[in-house]
């Protein structure tokens, strides 16, 4: 295709050629290698940071932790999104269901974390830092998984 | 005043960089030269006479340290894309019924000599 040709294009081959384009813009990407990891460590450092601000008997500090952190999070996956060279309009058919389900399996598991932690006696900070890494650990998992998804969604299987 | 095609979406490049950006939010330059197969200078040809009409936007932006141009479609690209579409159905579809009538009206001559 050269810009410096014109070309009269038949209405069937450019009805062809919009539709190909549209479905290649459409087509996911996985995020890149460094989320998963990157994530995770951000959830294991917010967590063992609200458990310091419980044990110093500063809890005031989690609402400022946990903003801080969404500001990050959010740099993060708009970083993450661009990576892959093309913004999508919305999600793509088929990933709704395991985003949603990486988002409850996080809260499941900084849930668990911190109960576990709680229920073995653990300081306020090993309960953070055990929640934070359960979270983080379970988001990495996930995001493995839509990367997976992702890539069999690619191949259009 | 009947829908006619947009003369500047009857150039393939410049077809594909704005069906291609209809379809998604942006794209970096890299991305659309990539799924147009064509080179730097084409495409940046392309994106400019889409500019000039308000098709597209191009956003020059920094992802880490690595400059990045972002080119996204504008409401009136997609309303122009979506018109231009509508009225290549349109003649893809006049086509094929002028074409099944003509089947049918040859199906029913009766040739000199056949019996």
């Amino acid at each position: 295709m050269s810009d410096s040709i014109p070309a009269d294009l038949p209405a069937v081959e450019a009805l062809r050629l919009a539709r190909d384009a549209g479905a290649a813009a459409r087509r996911p990407s996985p995020t890149p290698g460094w989320y998963g990891p990157a994530i995770a460590a951000g959830f294991t450092g917010v967590g063992t940071a609200e458990g310091a601000a419980v044990a110093a008997d500063r809890v005031w500090l989690i609402g400022l932790i946990s903003g801080a952190w969404a500001v990050v999070s959010g740099l993060g996956g708009w970083w993450a999104v661009r990576s892959g060279g093309v913004v999508q309009r919305r999600m793509a058919p088929g990933l709704g269901g395991p985003v949603v389900l990486t988002v409850l399996g996080v809260l499941a598991a900084a849930s668990a974390g911190l109960a576990l932690a709680r229920w073995a006696g653990g300081d306020p900070l090993w309960i953070g830092l055990t929640a934070g890494a359960a979270a983080g650990s379970a988001f990495w998992a996930a995001s493995r998984g839509l990367n997976r998804r992702v890539r069999r969604l690619r191949e259009g299987h | 005043m009947p829908p006619v095609l947009d003369p500047l979406l009857q150039h393939p490049t410049r077809l594909t960089v704005l069906a291609f950006l209809g379809a998604c939010q942006e794209a970096e330059f890299a991305a659309v030269r990539d799924h147009c197969g064509v080179s730097d200078s084409v495409l940046s040809k392309a994106a400019t006479a889409l500019e000039e009409v308000d098709y597209l936007v191009v956003k020059k932006g920094y992802v880490g340290k690595r400059p990045r141009t972002w080119l996204a479609a504008t409401r009136e690209g997609r309303a122009a894309l979506a018109a231009h579409l509508a009225e290549l159905q349109r003649i893809v579809a006049a086509a094929e019924t002028a074409g099944a009538r003509h089947a049918s009206a040859a199906e029913g001559v009766t040739w000199p000599g056949a019996r």
